[in-house]
């Protein structure tokens, strides 16, 4: 592998767990550095995700005070902070522009910001243009299904480079993105792999391991778990953070890898070809953001 | 408010219009795509279910045109797959050629290429739910691009529409009315679409949950249940059907200029209820000058109104309650 970068990605329950809990980051490196091997040793993680990708109520509920805290602790680890936006709804914008600027003014150097949002992006390459602004997994659209091998419909069949060939890699994105001053990009890898190209020529790539995104919406189902029957399941209400403590993996015979579901978001972990996921990772600049999910995991 | 309304079949046209629907919309069974991708590779989010929610040909397309055109109306074409590959987007391209060929208003979109393209040919662009509009500034963009109108997300408050009116005033806003609920954001489903296999969502309705502790203790049976009742309600009774004809009112003071009708795969009498009732609401909106006269007057569209208490199939459920009570 050439010069990758690894990362590690806390973002959602980590991000706070990690103040509440003095052992936690070490142990989350821990079973990094124990899944994620270079060559038979460990990886030099050099930087750590936080905040949300999927959640606006998670986002809502950080203050300033709280996300200074945690950025100084990571930071007492020698590890650079990237901080992860999900798609923005319009009554968390005013909070989110609070929160880029206190990111930007903290670590102008080593910061980075990924928005999932095209509204944030747009607003962070014009008010920030030095930031370091990476385009987040939500704009890449893959088609995926933890239930279908997607190679035996016959269109698929017949194209087969449709089952990994991304739509960001068409000329409008590109346009934009580069407009935006997009430094880089995040993509999901899919079991037979991802097509990146041209993308790859132009900006640098993450890539999320070993869990992918399936499907997320704006309506938890854990964030109504201490609501009455009438309230639950309401965008206007406060969230329960329900994910802040627990998670589901959903079982059905027809899934062909593991899937669980974190608060709002279903993710889905297949069986990968890993020749494929280490030819990807030998571009270089290449970054493996890797995402430990439950905690079955730090004792596994 | 204009009712933006499916349909499947030219037998349909003259009946929504009649019924109150002020615009149309289809999917398209397109010849050249089928043969080199098949109706699987999503042309459109239904595609798959073929003719029982698309129209079957280019001809059936511009005969379809001709009639709503006898009446005034516009018609859209629905090409809102997420993102189309560079292989698929000449095929788009051609497909669009066509459309303006043979009479096409506009078409609905969520892939930013389209977008671009639809506005070269001269099309009307009216962006999908599928790209994810939850903000003002994202509305600002997609303008500066040249789109007409906006679906904003399914799942939006309407204070947020309301901000996002305010605050973007030049171009059209679209929002939800009626049917097809999505437990998630159409926009960031990744998941297949597809008629052989049903939708992901009511997939989830028939799986195992586990839930478990992130800090690995023993749940108590208390937690299990809180848990395992929660997931109950929202697998059995959320986004079982949706509705949002309670805040017409509300919408009509936002000066929203369009309401959907979700349902290309519908029978046309499905249809042309829906079409009447939301017409019937919005004149009667329109002769009311508070919100809970509204609500009093309303044209129920559900016989089950326990659902409306909860709101669990509610598309705006903070109107709820407002009975005078």
């Amino acid at each position: 592998m050439g010069n990758i970068e690894f990362s590690l990605n806390l973002s959602g329950h980590w991000t706070t767990s990690i103040l509440d809990d003095s052992n936690l980051l070490d142990d989350l490196i821990k079973i990094m550095s124990d899944k994620v091997k270079v060559k038979s040793s460990a990886p030099n993680i050099e930087r750590v995700y936080i905040g949300s990708e999927f959640c606006n109520k998670f986002i809502d509920a950080i203050s300033l005070k709280r996300l200074e805290s945690i950025i100084e602790y990571i930071d007492s680890y020698g590890l650079a902070v990237t901080f992860v936006f999900p798609v923005v709804m319009e009554n968390s914008w005013e909070h989110i522009k609070e929160l880029t600027g206190f990111l930007v003014r903290h670590s102008p150097y080593t910061m980075e910001i990924v928005a999932n949002d095209y509204g944030l992006l747009s607003y962070i390459s014009g008010t920030y243009p030095d930031t370091t602004l990476i385009a987040g997994r939500l704009f890449n659209k893959l088609r995926l299904d933890p239930r279908i091998d997607l190679s035996e419909f016959e269109g698929f069949k017949n194209n087969p480079g449709l089952l990994t060939e991304s739509g960001l890699n068409t000329p409008a994105i590109i346009k934009l993105f580069k407009k935006f001053n997009v430094k880089r990009v995040e993509t999901e890898i899919l079991e037979k792999g991802i097509d990146i190209n041209p993308l790859r020529e132009l900006f640098d790539i993450s890539f999320h391991f070993p869990w992918i995104y399936v499907t997320t919406g704006q309506i938890c189902p854990l964030g109504s778990i201490l609501k009455e029957n009438d309230e639950k399941f309401k965008l206007y209400n406060k969230c329960s953070h329900g994910c802040s403590k627990y998670f589901s993996v959903i079982n059905n015979v027809v899934f062909r890898g593991k899937v669980c579901q974190i608060g709002n978001a279903i993710l889905y972990k297949p069986l990968f070809d890993l020749n494929k996921v280490n030819e990807l990772l030998a571009v270089s600049k290449s970054r493996l953001v890797y995402t430990v999910n439950s905690m079955q995991e730090r004792y596994a | 408010m204009k009712i933006f309304t499916p349909f499947n079949s030219t037998n349909m046209v003259n009946s929504l219009i009649n019924a109150g629907a002020d615009e149309l919309f289809c999917g398209v069974v397109y010849k050249r795509w089928n043969e080199r991708f098949g109706k699987d590779v999503e042309l459109n989010r239904r595609s798959s279910a073929g003719a029982s929610a698309n129209l079957t040909s280019m001809e059936e397309l511009a005969e379809a045109i001709a009639m709503a055109h006898k009446l005034g109306k516009r018609l859209f074409l629905t090409l809102n797959h997420h993102q189309y590959t560079n292989t698929q987007l000449p095929y788009i391209k051609e497909l669009m050629a066509e459309l303006k060929t043979i009479g096409g208003d506009g078409i609905i979109v969520a892939d930013l290429n389209v977008l671009e393209m639809g506005k070269e040919i001269g099309l009307k662009v009216a962006v999908s739910t599928v790209l994810n509009v939850y903000n003002a500034e994202t509305v600002k963009l997609l303008k500066d691009m040249g789109a007409d109108r906006i679906i904003l997300s399914r799942d939006i408050s309407l204070e947020d529409i309301r901000r996002i009116r305010e605050k973007v005033s030049d171009i059209e806003i679209e929002v939800f009315m009626l049917n097809a609920p999505c437990k998630f954001s159409d926009s960031m489903c990744l998941t297949l679409h597809n008629t052989q296999w049903g939708n992901f969502c009511r997939f989830l309705n028939q799986s195992d949950y586990r839930y478990h502790r992130f800090d690995t203790k023993e749940m108590s049976f208390e937690e299990e249940h809180t848990l395992h009742l929660n997931n109950f309600y929202y697998h059995r009774f959320f986004m079982q059907r949706a509705c949002g004809i309670c805040a017409i009112w509300r919408l009509l003071q936002y000066k929203i200029d369009a309401c959907k009708v979700v349902g290309r795969f519908e029978a046309v009498k499905k249809v042309v209820e829906d079409t009447k009732m939301i017409r019937q609401n919005i004149e009667i909106a329109k002769n009311c000058k508070t919100e809970i006269e509204y609500i009093e007057k309303i044209v129920n569209p559900f016989v089950e109104l326990d659902k409306c208490r909860w709101g669990y199939q509610c598309y705006f459920p903070e109107i709820r309650g407002y009975s005078g009570e």
